[in-house]
C-alpha cells in the first residue's frame, strides 16, 4: 500500500508471481473476483487496474488499482461513520477502503460490511481469493 | 489569459526535438551485424511508442522472425537502461545523458547527438517497462497523467472529465499530429479555469543514477510566508541533500526541456509556460562536475 501524494489516498499496488508475466486480460480472469465486481459496482467505485512504476519498489512496474474515484467515494461514505459507535475514524477508513479498493483484487476483511465498516454486515469471506 | 511571452515560450518548447539514431540489436538481426541505422527526429514532448510503427517498418526485413518480433514487443535501450516509454522523450534524453546544458564542452555535444538507441524485440524487461500489447496503452498512460495533473492542480479531475469527447480526443490527436495550436486551444481550458485557483503544482523531480528515483510531493504555489514557491524552494524541500541552498546550485542543476531553470523561477509561472502535454513539470537533475 502506498500513499499517493497526488490523490492523497492510499493506493493498492500488487505484483502477481507467475512464471510468465500476465496481461491485463489475465489479471481480470485470474485475480478480480466476479463476486466483488458486482458489489463494487453498486457503490460505484470499481477502479481500473493498470500498470505503473511503483515508487516503493525502485520504480519497478507493478499493477495497481486506480485511485481516481477513491477519494470521492470515501468522501461520500463518510456520513456513515457517524453511525459507528466506538470506532476511530482511522479504523473505519481502513475497513471501508479495504472493502472498496481491496475488493477489486479479492482482498477482504472477514465479516466486515463493505459500505459501512461495521462488524457483522459482511458476506463472511476470508482473506484473498483466487 | 496568456501573454505573447507565454505563447512564444510554449511554442519554443513544443518545437524542441532530439535527433535519434536507432540501431537494431545485432543479435536479432538476420543479416549478421549489417542492418542499417534508422535516423529520425523525435519531438521532446512526444513519446517513443508513437514512432514504433515507422521504426518497425524500416527494420522488419532485417528481423530473424517477424512472428516473434512484433511492434508490441519493441523496446529501446540506452547504455543498458531500458527506456520507460511513458516518459516524454525530452525527459528521457536529459535524464539519461545527464548532460549539463550550460556546459560549453563541445566534445560532450558531439558525443551525445544523435542520441543512439538500441532496438530490441526479445526479452521484454517486464520489471522496468509497462506492457504495450494494448494499442491504447500509450494514450491511457498519458491520459492518467493528464487527470493526475488536473487533480493535483484543483483537488479534483472534474475539468478533465468535463471535456467533451471531441476535446479529449482532440488533445491526443494534436499530440500525435504535433499540432501546437490545436493542443493549446483545449489545454488552456484545463490549466486556467477562471474560478478555480491552483492548489498544488504538478511537479516531478527525476534523480539521475541507477533506479531513477522520482520524487513527487504536494507543493502549493505559495509558501506559508505568502512568497511564491520557486524551483529552488521546492527542490530544497524535495531533495535537501542535493539542494542545501534554496537559491544557489551547489551539487546539481534543475533541467527542463533541455535548459537549466533559474532557481528563483516561481513554480506557478513555470507551470503556465513549461508543462509537458501531460500537464506535469518533469524536472531532471544534472549533477555538477
Amino acid at each position: 500500500l502506498q500513499h499517493s501524494p497526488a490523490y492523497n489516498v492510499p493506493i493498492l499496488y500488487f505484483q502477481p508471481h507467475t512464471p510468465t508475466p500476465l496481461s491485463l486480460a489475465d489479471i481480470y480472469d485470474r485475480i478480480v473476483p466476479t463476486s466483488s465486481a458486482e458489489a463494487l459496482r453498486r457503490v460505484g467505485v470499481l477502479g481500473a487496474v493498470s500498470q505503473a512504476d511503483n515508487p516503493a519498489a525502485g520504480g519497478e512496474v507493478w499493477w495497481f488499482v486506480h485511485p481516481c474515484s477513491t477519494a470521492e467515494a470515501m468522501g461520500e461514505l463518510r456520513g456513515l461513520w457517524e453511525g459507528v459507535k466506538g470506532m476511530r475514524a482511522e479504523e473505519w477508513y481502513v475497513r471501508v477502503w479495504v472493502g472498496l479498493v481491496g475488493g477489486v483484487v479479492g482482498l477482504r476483511l472477514e465479516g466486515v460490511g463493505l459500505e459501512t465498516g461495521r462488524e457483522g454486515e459482511g458476506e463472511g469471506e476470508v482473506g484473498t481469493e483466487g | 489569459m496568456e501573454s505573447s511571452d507565454s505563447k512564444s515560450i510554449r511554442k519554443a518548447i513544443w518545437s524542441g526535438s532530439i535527433p535519434c539514431k536507432i540501431l537494431l540489436d545485432p543479435g536479432e538481426c538476420r543479416v549478421f551485424d549489417d542492418s542499417d541505422p534508422y535516423y529520425l527526429t523525435i519531438p521532446r514532448i512526444s513519446y517513443l511508442p508513437l514512432f514504433i510503427p515507422q521504426i518497425y517498418k524500416f527494420f522488419k526485413h532485417f528481423l530473424i522472425d517477424q512472428e516473434v518480433s512484433k511492434e508490441e514487443t519493441a523496446w529501446f535501450e540506452f547504455e543498458s537502461v531500458p527506456l520507460k516509454w511513458h516518459w516524454p522523450v525530452g525527459l528521457l534524453y536529459d535524464l539519461f545523458t545527464a548532460r549539463d546544458p550550460s556546459s560549453r564542452d563541445v566534445e560532450d555535444e558531439e558525443h551525445q547527438l544523435p542520441w543512439t538507441l538500441i532496438l530490441h524485440f526479445r526479452d521484454y524487461p517486464h520489471k522496468h517497462l509497462m506492457r504495450l500489447d494494448n494499442p491504447a496503452a500509450c494514450h491511457d498512460a498519458w491520459m492518467n497523467l493528464v487527470k493526475e495533473a488536473d487533480y493535483v492542480r484543483h483537488g479534483s479531475a472534474k475539468a478533465v472529465m468535463n471535456l467533451t469527447k471531441a476535446e479529449s480526443t482532440g488533445l491526443w490527436d494534436s499530440l500525435q499530429s504535433y499540432d501546437f495550436d490545436k493542443y493549446w486551444s483545449v489545454y488552456d481550458k484545463l490549466i486556467s479555469p477562471i474560478s478555480t485557483p491552483t492548489r498544488n503544482i504538478p511537479l516531478r523531480v527525476y534523480i539521475p543514477g541507477t533506479g531513477s528515483r522520482v520524487i513527487q510531493r504536494p507543493v502549493p504555489p505559495l509558501q506559508a510566508s505568502r512568497d511564491h514557491h520557486t524551483v529552488g524552494t521546492a527542490l530544497h524541500l524535495f531533495v535537501p541533500e542535493l539542494f542545501p541552498s534554496q537559491r544557489v546550485c551547489v551539487l546539481a542543476k534543475p533541467v527542463i526541456h533541455g535548459v537549466v531553470i533559474a532557481m528563483g523561477t516561481p513554480l506557478i509561472d513555470l507551470m503556465r509556460e513549461a508543462v509537458y502535454p501531460d500537464g506535469f513539470l518533469h524536472v531532471s537533475l544534472a549533477m555538477m562536475a
